[in-house]
């Protein structure tokens, strides 16, 4: 069962492109598909991963390594999903010099690919909620504070946060 | 995090603004988290591989020990309603903050018939739903991308 979930973190890892919110769609699709995390225990662990300092991906990968193995599992898991950040690194040093890219071409084709990896995380985080109204209102919120008043998000997190309190624990 | 990593860099003379942008743009063009590939690229550049080495074990640290510790106080927390209620709160703001990701994503770069291709056929994948069909979208994407298409 610890190889299944090194395993899954580490093939996430070789598809992670454009960073934290772009896997975490992919990441909820196995977590849930492979039934490692229900859809709570995986909104729970967003949660922390947001909450606390350091990429989102790279907190999943610890959190969900730690719920299920303790200290050996957040180590094992993290490293298996930066192993492939590390690889790639490490040709790229190898051959630094021998080819050459182009650069713009390259990421601006990935800043695309991007995109789309960011529309599945929406629509992942969205989809099991939607009929959750206070789910949307606050979420709508966010955006609204974030895009049009400049709010810090690690703020509006907080703010959210006691909102969810109020909202879910005392109507 | 990137805008501080940037101010570090100048302040403690590891790299001036240009060289820090293209350790920047090498960093956004592979998987995995950017702010953990850039310190591996700031680190290679001021000390060699035992630099890159060292600078991302660094910059792992402080957030794996954090999680640790969230992690095991949260556990026995979890079942409290009070608690579940802020975390579904937090969850709720993160769908916010992720969708202006997308929002500013979409806004600012300059769409190509390319990159419509790649944003439909990933649309595509998203209803079909089928992991295993990623690599083969990739796959397309490395033709394209050698082939040339602008």
């Amino acid at each position: 069962m610890i190889l299944k979930l090194i395993l899954t973190f580490l093939k996430i890892g070789f598809f992670a492109f454009g960073g934290g919110w772009a896997v975490v769609g992919i990441l909820k699709y196995e977590m849930i598909e492979k039934g490692i995390l229900s859809a709570e225990e995986f909104s729970q662990a967003i949660s922390i991963a947001q909450m606390t300092p350091g990429p989102v991906a790279i907190n999943l990968a610890t959190y969900t390594g730690y719920r299920y193995y303790g200290f050996t599992g957040a180590l094992l898991n993290t490293i298996a999903f930066l192993l492939a950040p590390i690889v790639i690194i490490a040709v790229i040093f190898y051959l630094s010099g021998r080819i050459k890219i182009n650069k713009n071409k390259w990421s601006s084709s990935l800043m695309g690919v991007t995109t789309v990896m960011v529309l599945v995380t929406v629509y992942s985080l969205i989809s099991p909620n939607i009929k959750d109204l206070w789910t949307l209102l606050i979420a709508s919120f966010t955006f609204f504070c974030i895009n049009k008043l400049k709010i810090h998000p690690l703020i509006l997190i907080f703010a959210c946060g006691l909102i969810g309190s109020f909202v879910y624990g005392v109507l | 995090m990137i805008p501080v990593m940037q101010w570090e860099a100048k302040k403690m003379g590891w790299s001036n603004e240009d060289e820090f942008y293209e350790d920047l743009s090498i960093a956004q063009t592979i998987p995995g988290p950017i702010a953990f590939n850039t310190a591996i690229m700031v680190g290679k550049r001021v000390a060699g591989i035992p630099g890159a080495l060292l600078a991302g074990i660094a910059v792992v640290l402080p957030p794996f020990f954090a999680i640790v510790a969230v992690a095991s106080v949260i556990k026995p927390l979890s079942n409290n309603i009070y608690v579940r209620g802020f975390l579904k709160g937090c969850y709720a703001a993160v769908i916010g903050l992720v969708f202006n990701v997308f929002y500013g994503l979409i806004k600012k770069q300059k769409w190509t018939i390319f990159k419509v291709v790649i944003v439909a056929a990933g649309v595509i994948l998203l209803i079909l739903n089928n992991d295993l069909l990623i690599p083969v979208f990739a796959g397309v994407l490395f033709f394209l991308y050698f082939k040339g298409v602008e």
